[in-house]
């Protein structure tokens, strides 16, 4: 199908964009790479009166690393994270060949698919783990969204009305940091039907911290504190491995789809989990 | 000196672009609406770029846009302004390309349908990316085919990347 008619803009600059979000309220929504929107167009599932394209605004594009962070514009292509390897930045550099194919992440953007906020998407995942700061821009200025309350629901994030998504904060992580990211796919590059993300500190050959997470299990990526707390202090021996895989299948409630049932995806949940942990095990 | 207020910004029905399509200059106005596969076929008349899915799945509508492969179908041509496009009409200014002619050669196509985007996605990526037959498999993998089966587009990339097989 084609889209419903609407009304487009491309703002050269942020303070641009919001005005037109503000005026046109609930009618306008933010075109970032279009990956997700524009299928939803064809589709008509979504049928906002005004599109306001962020895809020409150049401070939405920055990538930069910072002191002790990674800076990236809402508008930075997948692609050119793909192309750049990110220092301290390893579990988003591991999880961005998984997004579609590459033909989606030349266009699909690092800002769209976070406030998207797919539940089987790869970068909310990774935000979550590395506990990523999501910085929004509004009428009133900007706003730090932290990853554990950005994401609402499925399809659903915690900006205000008339607020776009400016760039996220990616903190850089230690050297002493292994990170692993597994999903499984019926298929390369279609939607995970469970997936995981793994970021763990090792030190003196032991597990000193760990942030494990789930995802395409439920609304939203979800931190498994069971399986952490079952891991901290171990050397991730063969044992340990089956604990943690106990523990994150008993920690989650997923749900119940045509791609899988609740029982299937702890399964998936629990196998994933195994392979990460013994990719970062020391 | 204050600073001055943000340009103000008119959201429109018709979008004038200016964009590069196989090294032609095009000026146009386009429905806000329009798809850019539906731009390049149906204004521009090339063909060649297919329709098939209409939601980023199938692959058929790739084009190369600015030196990156990307689906015609999920972008609005009113995005492409500024931009520089080659689509399948592009690839070969008399005959075939030599990708073309490796499809030709090895049954690397049936119907032909998806076969436009097949091309533009190996033509616009870097080989060096994609090594063996594993990464072949890899940048075709955002393009569906529905009866030639993939043996055949494996050997003509394998031929025109000039590739040894390796199982």
């Amino acid at each position: 199908m084609k889209p419903p008619p609407f009304l487009y803009c491309r703002p050269r600059a942020v303070d641009e964009a919001l005005a037109v979000l503000a005026e046109h309220g609930d009618e306008a929504r933010p075109l970032a790479g279009g990956q997700s929107l524009v299928p939803m167009l064809n589709h008509r599932l979504a049928r906002p009166g005004v599109l306001v394209d962020i895809g020409a605004i150049t401070e939405l594009q920055r990538m930069e690393r910072r002191a002790s962070d990674w800076l990236i514009g809402a508008t930075v292509t997948q692609r050119r994270v793909e192309r750049h390897s990110l220092e301290g930045c390893e579990l988003l550099s591991l999880a961005v060949p998984f997004i579609g194919h590459r033909q989606i992440r030349a266009r699909g953007t690092v800002g769209g698919s976070i406030a998207h906020a797919d539940p089987a998407a790869e970068l909310p995942a990774v935000a979550l783990t590395v506990d990523a700061t999501m910085v929004a821009a509004g009428r009133d200025g900007q706003r730090a969204i932290g990853a554990s309350s950005f994401f609402a629901g499925p399809y659903m994030n915690s900006l205000a009305d008339g607020e776009i998504l400016s760039h996220v904060i990616f903190p850089v992580l230690p050297s002493t940091t292994r990170c692993s990211f597994k999903e499984f796919a019926r298929r390369k590059g279609d939607f995970a039907v469970a997936g995981v993300a793994a970021a763990v500190d090792i030190t003196d050959r032991v597990v000193s911290k760990a942030r494990l997470t789930a995802f395409a299990i439920g609304s939203n990526p979800v931190r498994l504190p069971g399986a952490e707390g079952a891991i901290v202090g171990r050397s991730l021996d063969a044992a340990d491995l089956d604990t943690a895989a106990e523990a994150a299948a008993a920690e989650i409630e997923p749900w119940d789809d045509i791609h899988g049932s609740p029982r299937y995806r702890r399964q998936i949940v629990a196998a994933l989990l195994q392979r990460a942990l013994q990719e970062v095990a020391p | 000196m204050s600073a001055p207020a943000a340009r103000r910004v008119e959201p429109v029905a018709e979008v004038p672009i200016s964009v590069t399509v196989n090294a032609r200059a095009v000026e146009a106005v386009v429905p806000a609406r329009q798809l850019l596969a539906d731009f390049l076929r149906d204004d521009l008349r090339l063909t060649g770029t297919h329709v098939g899915c209409e939601q980023g799945i199938c692959g058929a509508c790739t084009i190369n846009l600015d030196g990156e492969p990307v689906r015609s179908c999920i972008m609005l041509a009113a995005q492409v302004d500024g931009s520089s496009i080659t689509t399948v009409e592009g690839l070969a200014s008399e005959g075939l390309s030599p990708l073309q002619q490796a499809f030709k050669d090895n049954h690397g196509l049936q119907c032909g349908f998806c076969t436009p985007g097949f091309l533009m996605t190996l033509a616009t990526v870097d080989p060096d990316e994609y090594p063996g037959t594993d990464g072949i498999r890899e940048a075709i993998s955002g393009n569906l085919c529905r009866c030639t089966g993939y043996g055949g587009i494996l050997q003509a990339v394998r031929t025109a990347w000039n590739r040894v097989e390796d199982g």
